[in-house]
């Protein structure tokens, strides 16, 4: 069984049911129907291959009755689909269109009926309703240029790739053919806009907005759709039509909003009046009419408040309110007739969508955070959220040796634990699929996306980089970070939080503001003791643990502290576990691997040197095993396993591994290994850019470079893998347990991807390889293809371990150090017991330095004699 | 129900400056004001002691002729105290501290005016070696004990009862004297120097202990009139004093203070030797340190430094600093209110803790003088008076406003308003983007917590730089005395730094026309120049200490 959840739902605008009831919100490959009421989800529409992009609510007029749901999506695996959402099941039907579709609409389903169309309740059940309708579809798709393949070749230098290109096309239905003809071509396929009513679609490319008038009655040819173009100085992003189809109305990336009325009028002056025919009022005046060029409108006005690109628009259901959102997370309420703004300000995260739920007061607000808001514009106040995984912006690349926690599991409840944007940490259901509960980590206002000089967005400058749970749960230190602006400023702040029991709550316990001198590469807790460890640029590592030397004025307070502080030879300390049994602090120091007890400070050991020097980004110890995996990253990135008794190499290979896990259960580890280019075929310049390459999950036992099972997988930069306790197996019958997975604990493989994605399965579970090898329901984001890519990957990993014999055979063990070889802490003192009294037991210092000096100075000849006699 | 975590947010010890998240509708999608930051509570370096110790102000220092030598609490209230000071014997107020009497029946220097237990005489050495007894009310002089052939410089009379005085001279003799028929009654002769010091033991009533240059201390039995046990110290003995008990004896030599168990034989049980000079006096008292008697040893120095120890491991607990200087004399008043301390250049120092005592009870509620009232109402047999209700009418404000206070019953459905986040002004221009008058705002507070977490904010927010640019003279003014003023505390140096160097090279070019910047600027400047010579200081001082380390670890 494979548990498949997170992803975005905010990617692709949602749908309310007729009666506002449901929402209907594309998830990847699925589409999941919300209860508006309980904001939970209650089914999944699943049979696209890949990700659902449209989904179009058959509007009331059609369907007669508001309960009944019936809905088309469209999706990029090329196909159309017809469903019933009100109960679960497939498709009710399918229609081919052969292109991934980027957007489609469907004027003809808003096209009010006529009178003569109205037909008898017989008519209806002998043929299905509205079959004389026709069923057109206007679809935004990616159409494969074939011409380009070639020359994408000669650039990448890697397998071809293939090239696309936006085309707006019309879509017959009923005849599952495209209209002959092109609307428009455009280099990436465009969101497309409808009207009300359905007489016009529009869509925005580059600085033009299209605007086609839908014919009562499609031709074999696109030729009977007439094309109006409206010219502006800036790019567009966005339009919309307001609800007497007079007004067009489009937002460009500068912020403006331009509402061009009564366009086309002069070409199509036949426009049936539709709405009540009332005349379009008019905005405020304007001397010049502000439209530019030879367009065809009667007036165009700008309406300014954004400061960047607008990227959602909405009229209300009377036409008398704009509403607009850019990044700023402002919803901003326009009368176009006033020109007067009002506004929702701080709705969490740049808007993405406006979509207007049959009850005209309630909006549904798509924001970037990956929620989706209800508002009430009567109330102005949130009403409802549907909570998915929050979106985390990667780290600059000048933090590039911080391995952030991506993702970690809260120990008492299984939680998955995602550090957000918002400064907060979010837990998430990964069974369930849903969110829990949120803690901010550090206070944050929203304040939208800055520009600075140039147009590049500068990201965010405040991050929470690491997260790690106690052993059972109870406390939880993270450490969040802000970026210095200009080199001034750029704190670091280590929380240490206490859980409310049984509850996911947090309370603040200890604040330590700038925990290092530089940044914090790693945060590991112990496994068993409530203690732990950060690593840092500065060269030091600290370990920290709690005390209640914290008594102020009477009452005692626990709080945290740092009992020591370790450096080794003044190297970047990147990268810290603890062995399983916690005895053991394994310290990573640039390349080298050094070994610690972490309750004396003792220096045990340092580990053999990699073959190829480089930066250790990620350690662990393998469970019940004697292995310590090490991941280095850099031009020739590396991952080793040591043995830790003979404190010899095991095996290494040349992969780029993203994330490390081990399994905390069986005695196994898991990766993210970046493949590309074999090191051996060009060891120069290895592995130069790991953006843009695919990505392999592999679980190895340690002691074997062959893995024992691999997927594929899309999107593995920024990545992560966790090992959980879930049982994935529940459904298995009594009897299967008799099988050689039998044999391992039960732990599943948590993958996430970049995108936060994520994927439950049984990493042992060969039965279910079959299964998985199909891309099954997420197949763009985690498509797994297991069939070839775990042999070639075996077979890889093999041929290295043989090079690395070839050039250095079998590593001869080195000496294994004993115990008196540790290295003591506390130097033995020359004086002797000279100094060792109260201070006015102590003879005068004019007494004592006399005492002093010679017992140094005897030390000194002591030293002479038995380890530096000069030979004679 | 998907965000039970929103309101289980408070900073630790939350109060004034912590988080408050509960008023949050969603998390993210509020404004979060700019709150300073929690700091490490900065320890406090003041041990109960210390504090107990600095409670002690300076009243008055006063001029005396020459240094002064002796001084003498009165044992009965009100504590008046005898100064000794050159030809004269100067009686200071216990409650004013002001000049009560002046004795000056002395024909050369005067030493050890020393009240009797009662307070009623007061008897003084000198150096013509006459001792002589005065009236401490009328001056009046009423005997004269004549027989010491050097100075006197120790005299006092006997603890137990009124009729006897024992006086050391620089004859080296010690001698025992019946006050009412002005008779020698033995002497005794057994030092070999000076004998300067001396004590009367609290516990026998015939034990008495001289200190003298000749090293030794001795303890003498008057009914014998002979020497009973010598303890032999380093140094000529400046000052012998026995413990509360009397089984004990501190002796100041050099500057050692010694500590003998007389009744073990004279064991020598402690040495301190905490001071840099001659230890001239010694004091014992009992204060009452935060609610616990704690007993201690005052020692005083030419160094100029008093000394507080404890009495179990003699741990040095306080030290306060005369900067008169060399102590030649100390006293405390019994109740441990009034410590006097006279200098060898005349001065007279005297610290009171009267003062911060008053200032304690006026913090604490007048408390007794309510109940007092009650207790004599009650004693008449009626009733405390209850104030009666006032009945409103519209002519009174308080009509408009009568039920707004009321609380909500037990039984009431209660409905709590949304709290309302207090903004300051700079939240408010925060609000706006207004970056600059943000911290043009946060510096006009000129507390510097909040200015360095509206920096912070405007960091996080990538706004700091043009925040700073274009400010107006008068915030920049502000801004460069906020950074000469904070930007060397360690606790914001990592950002304030940064922040000062981009200021200079920002307004390098505008401070000429700025002539209110310049004094700003000096200091600026100077701290600077301050800090650079204390981390030249510092790294001599880690450059001496780490050849010494090094040379530790390696052997």
């Amino acid at each position: 069984m494979v548990i498949r959840g997170g992803g975005s739902l905010v990617r692709y605008q949602p749908a309310f049911s007729n009666d506002g009831k449901l929402l209907l919100v594309c998830k990847s490959a699925l589409v999941t129907v919300y209860s508006t009421d309980t904001s939970l989800p209650v089914r999944h529409l699943s049979g696209h291959k890949d990700a659902v992009t449209v989904v179009i609510v058959v509007p009331p007029h059609i369907t007669k009755d508001v309960s009944v749901n019936r809905c088309y999506t469209a999706s990029m695996d090329g196909t159309v689909r017809f469903w019933n959402f009100s109960t679960d099941g497939p498709a009710l039907k399918v229609y081919k269109v052969g292109h991934p579709i980027e957007y489609m609409v469907m004027p003809s389903l808003l096209r009010p009926l006529k009178e003569n169309d109205v037909k008898t309740e017989e008519e209806e059940k002998t043929e299905e309703k509205g079959k004389n309708e026709e069923l057109i579809a206007y679809v935004s798709i990616y159409y494969l240029i074939e011409g380009q393949q070639v020359r994408a070749e000669a650039v990448d230098g890697t397998k071809a790739t293939d090239v696309f290109g936006g085309r707006v096309k019309v879509f017959d239905l009923r005849s599952q053919r495209f209209l002959n003809g092109t609307l428009v071509k455009t280099t990436t396929p465009q969101p497309l806009a409808v009207s009300s009513a359905g007489s016009f679609v529009g869509m925005t490319w580059s600085r033009k907005v299209y605007v086609w008038r839908v014919p009562p009655t499609h031709t074999d040819h696109v030729k009977c759709i007439t094309l109006t173009t409206l010219n502006h100085t800036k790019v567009c992003k966005v339009v919309t039509f307001d609800p007497s189809e007079r007004v067009v109305s489009a937002g460009d990336h500068t912020g403006r909003i331009l509402c061009w009325q009564s366009v086309g009028e002069r070409r199509l002056d036949q426009i049936p009046k539709v709405k009540g025919g009332n005349p379009v009022q008019r905005g405020p005046k304007h001397n010049a009419s502000g439209v530019r060029g030879n367009d065809d409108a009667a007036s165009c006005t700008t309406y300014h408040w954004h400061s960047n690109a607008v990227r959602a628009l909405c009229f209300s259901v009377d036409g008398t309110y704009l509403f607009s959102g850019g990044s700023e997370g402002t919803l901003v309420i326009w009368q176009p007739e006033t020109g007067k703004q009002q506004y929702r300000p701080r709705l969490g995260g740049p808007l993405v969508y406006i979509t207007q739920s049959p009850d005209p007061a309630l909006f549904a607000i798509s924001c970037l955070d990956n929620t989706i808001k209800f508002i009430n514009l009567g109330t102005s106040q949130v009403e409802k959220v549907f909570q998915g995984i929050k979106t985390f912006t990667p780290l600059p690349a000048s933090l590039e040796w911080i391995s952030n926690t991506r993702v970690i599991l809260e120990p008492g409840e299984e939680k998955l634990a995602f550090p957000t944007d918002n400064m907060g940490l979010q837990f998430y259901d990964g069974v369930r699929d849903w969110h829990t509960a949120e803690v901010q980590i550090a206070p944050r206002t929203y304040v939208g996306v800055d520009f600075k000089n140039d147009e590049t967005e500068c990201g965010p400058s405040t991050f929470v980089t690491h997260v790690a749970f106690s052993c059972d749960g109870s406390t939880m230190a993270t450490v969040d970070i802000c970026l210095p602006e200009e080199e001034i400023g750029g704190t670091a702040s280590l929380k240490i939080w206490d859980r409310h029991a049984s509850l996911l709550k947090y309370t603040l316990s200890t604040i330590v503001n700038d925990p290092h001198g530089a940044d914090i590469t790693s945060l590991v807790y112990h496994p068993t003791k409530n203690l732990f460890v950060t690593c840092s640029l500065d060269a030091t590592f600290k370990i920290w643990v709690q005390s209640s030397d914290f008594s102020a004025e009477g009452e005692t307070a626990t709080g945290w502290m740092c009992r020591s502080l370790g450096s080794y030879r003044r190297k970047q300390i990147l990268a810290a576990a603890f062995s399983p049994d916690g005895t053991v602090l394994a310290v990573a120091a640039e390349e080298l691997v050094t070994l610690w007890n972490p309750f004396t400070n003792g220096f045990l050991t340092s580990l053999v040197a990699l073959p190829f020097p480089q930066k250790i980004k990620h350690l662990a110890f393998v469970h019940e095993t004697k292995y310590l995996v090490a991941t280095s990253t850099g031009k020739k990135p590396r991952m080793t396993v040591w043995h830790l008794p003979s404190l010899s190499i095991r095996w290494s290979s040349p992969v780029y591994v993203e994330a490390l896990a081990v399994d905390p259960r069986n005695p196994v580890f898991a990766v993210i290994a970046l493949t590309g280019r074999p090191t051996s075929e060009t060891t120069e310049e290895g592995y130069e850019n790991p953006v843009n390459r695919k990505s392999v999950v592999a679980v190895f036992d340690p002691e074997d470079p062959t893995p024992i099972s691999a997927w594929s997988l899309k999107e593995g930069i920024g990545g992560s893998l966790l090992f959980s306790s879930t049982d994935l197996n529940q459904d298995r019958e009594e009897g299967d347990l008799s099988d050689e997975t039998a044999g391992k604990r039960n732990s599943c493989l948590v993958v996430v991807t970049g995108s936060r994605e994520y994927v439950m399965l049984n990493p042992f579970d060969k039965k279910k390889e079959g299964e998985l090898s199909k891309p099954k329901a997420k197949g763009s984001e985690a498509g797994a293809r297991r069939s070839g890519r775990a042999k070639k990957v075996a077979e890889k990993a093999e041929n290295r371990a043989s090079v690395y014999q070839a050039l250095y055979g079998n590593a001869a063990a080195p000496r294994v150090r004993e115990a008196s070889d540790v290295v003591g802490m506390l130097a033995p003192k020359p004086w002797g017991d000279l100094l060792n009294a109260p201070s006015h037991v102590l003879p005068p210092l004019t007494k004592i330095s006399y005492a002093f000096l010679e017992s140094l100075l005897k030390r000194r000849e002591d030293t002479d004699e038995t380890g530096m006699r000069p030979e004679p | 129900m998907l965000y039970a975590a929103r309101r289980s947010l408070k900073g630790r010890k939350s109060g004034a400056q912590g988080w408050d998240f509960s008023t949050m509708a969603v998390i993210g999608t509020d404004y979060v004001p700019v709150r300073p930051k929690l700091y490490p509570k900065s320890r406090d370096t003041l041990t109960v002691d210390a504090k107990f110790w600095k409670s002690f102000r300076s009243q008055k220092t006063e001029q005396q002729i020459a240094s002064v030598t002796n001084i003498h609490f009165c044992p009965s209230p009100p504590h008046d105290f005898a100064v000794t000071s050159s030809t004269r014997l100067t009686i200071y107020d216990g409650k004013t501290r002001e000049v009560k009497k002046v004795i000056s029946r002395f024909s050369d220097v005067a030493y050890s005016g020393a009240y009797r237990g009662d307070g009623q005489l007061i008897v003084a050495g000198g150096e013509t070696g006459l001792i002589q007894v005065f009236d401490s009310s009328s001056r009046t002089l009423l005997r004269q004990l004549r027989g010491h052939k050097g100075a006197v410089h120790w005299v006092r009379y006997s603890l137990h009862d009124k009729l006897h005085v024992l006086s050391a001279g620089d004859d080296n003799s010690v001698r025992w004297w019946d006050v009412a028929s002005q008779t020698q009654v033995f002497k005794m002769d057994q030092h070999t120097d000076y004998v300067r010091c001396g004590a009367a033991s609290p516990s026998s009533e015939y034990t008495w202990a001289t200190g003298s240059y000749d090293h030794t201390v001795r303890l003498w039995d008057v009914r014998a009139a002979k020497c009973i046990l010598q303890l032999k110290h380093d140094k000529p003995l400046e000052d012998v004093l026995f413990f509360p008990s009397g089984g004990m004896i501190a002796a100041a030599g050099g500057n050692a203070v010694n500590m003998y168990d007389i009744v073990g034989g004279g064991r020598l049980l402690y040495s301190i030797a905490n001071h840099q000079k001659t230890v001239t006096k010694l004091r014992f008292t009992t204060p009452t340190i935060s609610g616990v008697p704690s007993p201690r040893l005052l020692s005083a120095s030419l160094d100029g430094h008093v000394r507080m120890f404890e009495l179990e491991k003699f741990k040095l607990t306080h030290a306060s600093k005369y900067n008169s200087g060399a102590i030649l004399s100390m006293d405390i008043s019994p109740a441990c209110l009034t410590l006097v301390v006279g200098m060898s250049n005349g001065s007279l120092s005297v610290r009171d803790r009267r003062k911060s005592l008053e200032e304690q009870e006026t913090m604490a509620p007048a408390l007794p003088s309510l109940t007092g009232v009650q207790e004599s109402t009650e004693l008449l047999g009626m009733e405390p008076p209850k104030p009666q209700p006032k009945k409103l009418n519209p002519n009174n404000y308080r009509y408009f406003l009568r039920g707004r206070n009321e609380k909500a019953s037990e039984s009431d459905y209660f409905y709590a308003r949304e709290k309302k986040i207090n903004l300051t002004r700079y939240d408010v221009f925060f609000r706006k983007f207004r970056y600059r008058d943000a911290l043009t705002a946060a510096l006009r507070t000129s507390e510097a917590k909040v200015i360095v977490a509206v920096m912070e904010e405007l960091v996080a927010r990538q706004g700091l730089v043009r925040a700073m640019t274009d400010l107006d003279n008068q915030s920049l003014v502000t801004l460069i005395s906020f950074l000469g003023r904070q930007a060397m505390f360690p606790k914001y140096a990592r950002l304030l730094i940064p922040v000062t160097l981009k200021v200079m090279d920002m307004y390098e070019h505008s401070f000429k026309s700025v002539p209110q910047v310049k004094k700003p600027l000096a200091w600026l400047k100077d701290r600077v120049a301050e800090e650079v010579r204390l981390l030249i200081v510092l790294q001599t001082l880690q450059g001496t200490l780490e050849p010494l380390r090094h040379t530790a670890t390696l052997s």
